[in-house]
């Protein structure tokens, strides 16, 4: 059988098809095969309530690389970033910050609560703006390969020229950053919990950490890696969803030439001589190519797709260990009309907040509160909930007038100790709405339709072992040159002719377009076709 | 003739102070030791609570003190004698059973295939494994590495970077299936950690206890006579060689000529100059008590107002009439070395929850000791000690205050371990209960924080007690921090005062 394509790409989610574009763009005959019946993964927009076009899993656009917005000219295949003005944090007690563009708007709400927070922000997001510029190169550049530290010399002489060249403080936080919790990091900066509470959910977001947890600085590091630029103001929501990303990667993969089979899922690769050869789909279709590339998780990559027995055994035992457990649901909500905050009652704000973002349960002991209970097997009984009224930015998602509110709800845990999630899921559902009820007051009398995903569905559905929206925690032990295991360099892996480019490789999840961008340069390296766009 | 009165001050006769001393006597140098309290020995000292009961108040044994150590100094020569406990750790279960880790591997094997076979066949491969990382770990502790070495490390020791972040449960889930195992595991390595097991760092505790060099998990090794022998061992070979000691001699400040330190102030007004000054005691009280904030750049002044202290540890001696009996126990041996109440990684996890919101969890996690087992002297004939270290007692209280509570806490103490060892409560004569405000008062552990800082990453090696570059630790030229504060950190293994002694004896001959 001769080969049909030169590369395969396993799963048309947003990783998946950036690597499918970079190739198709450096002329590879590629050919994106997913199992659904729409490309994205978890970067898809789904119409579950007639007239209501959700963005089911994923909901924020904020560390997409400019490089691949570039030279993939997404913009022109229909990217849009809408950006949001404001972020409006709500504390169970009723009290509320609001942080807008607008720099003093933010310092006077800020200094509401302590005017040395509100001195101390300013220096914070500095520091951590640097930060971020120094960490820029990591996310640009494969990691080494920890087991062949000497043969792979210029990537770890490179990196020790990075960090020489930091500057000490940097560095120091940086350091901080790799293991503290957020609330110790943010100890550093703030008084108030208010503050600290509402900063600190950028490290728990997807993650089975509390803010007092050792690490949650780590995951508020990386959310601050897609502002490089400045504030917020950088964190975007896709128009038409985060499907509006996919669409947009799929129209660039298509123009370079690439093709798309959904509804094609993959049983198994087929392997000849520890050489993977192509594919074959689960109705036993066979499909060869030079390469093949998953952006699935490290389980079903390996442990699925190559097989136990065709890998080493120091492999297979760091891939069972891998931590993809997921922490959080999506709860899905379709209005009537616009929800009211019980916290801006009588407030002197304008409703620029409405097209922000918002948060529910601002205070560390109940983010905490909400962790316990999802370390020992229960979903949280008061969760708490990231929101954006999308349709307000983007009203075509939603008939006239009407309007879809996404709910990030923390925590769920994978597994219910005491039940599952088919089970629970509605109980879930209703856990999300009235705790939602105790800051929006009308939510009951304007909700017109929901859609639940709980870790579970998130499996199931889209394949996401665990449910962990990053494939796999952000925790130091597995980043960077161990991710996800540290048995391969970049995104090779032990078989000839097969990688890895999804949320699970270097650098790691969200919709950055990242570890695709990086595994089809290592591709390109591999098939004498050097670098291409501006690394 | 020197200009000052002392080659070098050292302030506070802990054992790390003392091993100062010891070792800058023992190179030549003239040394003055100071010790605010009566008795020396630090948070490792041996008192007489009660007549004739005799407490180990702080460290209980010795497990982590480096060899090395007692060689270079000739400890056992100056009357320090170790009694190991052949079984290290004892921890009764829910169920009626009990688990005992001895210091003989088949031994131990063989009381954990009672829980697990699996378990069982990997325990030596475990120990073997907390034994080769921990050799890898070694040498980072002998000598302090910058940041530079830091990010060098971080390439060069991937396995260590791991451990040093997965959390603790997850690496005892992926080697153990058994709670009576784990809970042990566990238990040493949160010890002293204002965190639960379900966190990152604790499998770092783990290997920082293995790299002490003892073997297998360590510990059950006490002192003869108590703790407080081996302040006097130490004493004693630092009077040997010509150091000066005083106790009740409270420094109340640390002179400074142009941000170098010359000597100090005691609290009745005298004056001692030297040429260097070591201070034993955490970095908040060397530099904001002794120093002073204003002498200080304010950057630095930040780095130590953001140090994280946050004391967790409680304990609670008792005077009993006899020995209690303990559930499960089959031999009296089996109770020499650590009792551990920690069944399972969840219950420990649950208390620390407690914690964590200012309160003491009614099901803690209890260490303890009865050294009267091996060392009868401690206690009247027929009578023992015991002294259970108890976690998680929060400094912080949220409101409330230790005065208050220190009773109800030796009463919820004393309720859990009435649940191993039933009727010992009818068997305690006397009772003292010392709370991390204890801790701090009477020896000035911030925060009753018993490593003098918290032992979480960021405040390890490049970072300990303040990132390297910057000051190396102190911006008060021949001002050293020699105790716990500094790098590798606490837990009773002389390093921290050995290395700093070496260094600088090293440098002043060099």
């Amino acid at each position: 059988m001769t080969k049909q394509y030169d590369a395969i790409i396993i799963g048309g989610g947003h990783n998946g098809l950036t690597c499918a574009a970079y190739l198709a763009r450096a002329g590879q005959r590629v050919l994106v095969l997913e199992k659904r019946y729409l490309v994205g993964g978890a970067t898809v927009t789904e119409e579950i309530v007639p007239g209501f076009q959700f963005t089911v899993f994923s909901y924020l656009v904020s560390l997409l690389r400019t490089e691949v917005i570039q030279e993939l000219e997404l913009v022109k295949h229909g990217l849009m970033l809408l950006p949001f003005e404001s972020t409006l944090d709500m504390a169970p007690n009723g009290d509320y910050l609001y942080r807008a563009a607008d720099h003093w708007a933010t310092y006077r709400n800020m200094a509401r609560h302590s005017r040395r927070d509100a001195e101390a922000y300013d220096e914070y997001k500095l520091r951590m703006r640097h930060v971020a510029h120094a960490v820029r190169y990591m996310m640009n550049h494969a990691p080494p390969n920890l087991n062949l530290a000497g043969a792979d010399a210029p990537a770890l002489a490179g990196l020790a020229r990075h960090l020489q060249h930091m500057d000490r403080d940097v560095l120091h936080t940086f350091v901080q950053l790799l293991t503290m919790s957020a609330a110790d990091f943010l100890d550093q900066w703030f008084e108030t919990d208010i503050v600290k509470a509402a900063l600190s959910t950028s490290g728990l977001i997807g993650s089975m950490v509390g803010p007092y947890s050792p690490g949650s600085a780590l995951v508020l590091l990386y959310h601050y890696l897609g502002e490089i630029d400045g504030v917020y103001r950088d964190w975007r929501f896709a128009k038409g969803g985060t499907g509006g990303v996919a669409r947009a990667l799929a129209r660039s993969a298509q123009s370079f030439g690439a093709e798309i089979r959904t509804n094609a899922p993959v049983a198994h690769l087929l392997i000849q001589n520890n050489a993977v050869r192509g594919v074959v789909l689960e109705d036993e279709e066979e499909i060869w190519a030079d390469a093949v590339i998953s952006s699935l998780t490290p389980q079903l990559t390996y442990l699925k797709l190559a097989g136990e027995q065709n890998l080493p055994a120091d492999l297979v035992r760091e891939v069972k260990s891998w931590n993809s457990m997921g922490s959080a649901g999506k709860v899905n909500l379709a209005l009537d009309r616009l929800p009211e905050f019980a916290c801006m009652k009588g407030t002197t704000h304008s409703q620029a907040y409405y097209a922000g973002a918002f948060s529910f349960g601002a205070s560390l002991d109940y983010l905490e509160r909400a962790y316990d209970d999802a370390k020992y097997g229960a979903y949280s009984a008061r969760p708490y909930i990231d929101a954006g009224i999308i349709s307000v930015a983007d009203p075509d998602i939603a008939p006239p007038g009407k309007h879809v509110m996404t709910c990030f709800v923390m925590y769920a845990p994978r597994y219910l100790k005491e039940s599952s999630w088919p089970e629970q899921r509605a109980a879930f559902g209703d856990t999300v709405i009235n705790t939602l009820a105790e800051y929006i007051p009308n939510i009951h009398d304007i909700l017109v339709g929901r859609q639940v995903n709980t870790p579970w569905d998130i499996e199931e559905r889209i394949g996401i072992t665990g449910g962990n929206i990053f494939h796999g925690e952000l925790r130091l032990d597995q980043m960077f040159g161990r991710r996800p295991t540290s048995r391969t360099g970049g995104y090779d892996t032990p078989l000839h002719n097969y990688y890895i480019c999804g949320s699970s490789a270097h650098p790691g999840g969200a919709i950055s377009g990242a570890p695709g961008r990086l595994a089809a340069m290592q591709i390109l390296n591999d098939v004498g076709q050097g670098t291409m766009g501006n690394s | 003739m020197s200009q000052y009165d002392y080659d070098a001050i050292i302030v506070g006769a802990g054992h790390n102070g003392l091993i100062v001393a010891a070792t800058l006597a023992k190179a030549g140098q003239s040394v003055l030791l100071l010790e605010k309290q009566a008795h020396i020995g630090g948070a490792a000292q041996t008192r007489e609570l009660f007549p004739g009961c005799h407490f180990n108040v702080g460290a209980q044994e010795a497990g982590l003190l480096r060899q090395e150590i007692v060689h270079a100094l000739g400890l056992t020569d100056h009357g320090l004698t170790f009694m190991e406990s052949p079984a290290t750790h004892f921890a009764p279960q829910p169920d009626g059973r009990a688990l005992t880790i001895w210091r003989d591997l088949a031994q131990s094997r063989a009381s954990i295939q009672q829980f697990s076979a699996a378990d069982a066949a990997r325990f030596a491969d475990f120990v073997a494994y907390l034994q080769q990382m921990s050799e890898r770990l070694e040498p980072i502790l002998r000598q302090r590495p910058s940041l530079d070495d830091m990010g060098r490390l971080f390439v060069e020791e991937p396995e260590l970077v791991r451990l040093a972040t997965i959390p603790l449960s997850e690496f005892l889930d992926n080697w153990f299936e058994g709670n009576a195992l784990k809970g042990i595991l566990g238990g040493l390595g949160v010890s002293g950690m204002m965190r639960g097991p379900y966190a990152q760092g604790g499998v770092f505790m783990l290997l920082y206890q293995a790299a002490q060099g003892n073997g297998g998990l360590g510990g059950g090794r006490f002192v003869q006579g108590g703790m407080g022998q081996l302040a006097q061992a130490l004493a004693t070979a630092a009077r040997a060689h010509g150091a000066e000691m005083r106790t009740n001699a409270a420094v109340a400040s640390i002179l400074l000529e142009e941000e170098r330190a010359i000597g100090v102030r005691l609290d009745n007004g005298q004056e001692v100059s030297a040429a260097a000054v070591f201070s034993s005691l955490d970095a908040r009280h060397t530099f904001f008590t002794l120093v002073g904030a204003p002498n200080l750049p304010p950057s630095f002044v930040r780095r130590v107002r953001s140090l994280k202290y946050r004391g967790c540890t409680a304990q609670v001696h008792l005077a009993l009439r006899g020995l209690p009996d303990f559930r499960g126990a089959t031999d009296k041996t089996q109770l020499s070395g650590h009792i551990v109440l920690a069944p399972g990684l969840a219950y420990l996890e649950r208390a620390y929850d407690a914690a964590k919101y200012g309160d003491f969890s009614p099901n803690p996690y209890l260490d303890i000791v009865i050294p009267s087992l091996l060392d009868p002297t401690l206690a009247p004939t027929g009578q023992q000690v015991m002294s259970i270290t108890m976690q998680y007692a929060p400094y912080d209280l949220r409101g409330k205050c230790w005065d208050d509570l220190a009773e109800p806490l030796g009463d919820a103490v004393l309720a859990a371990l009435e649940q191993i060892a039933p009727g010992v409560g009818a068997l305690v004569n006397q009772r003292r209960v010392m709370t991390p405000l204890d801790w701090e008062r009477e020896w000035g552990l911030t925060e009753g924080n018993i490593y003098q800082g918290e032992m979480s990453m960021e405040q390890m090696f490049a970072m300990r007690p303040t990132p390297s570059g910057e000051h190396e630790g102190s911006p008060i030229k021949k001002l050293f921090l020699c105790g716990a504060a500094a790098h590798p950190g606490g837990g009773l293994t002389g390093l921290p005062g050995w290395t700093t002694g070496q260094l600088f004896t090293q440098n002043e001959h060099a």
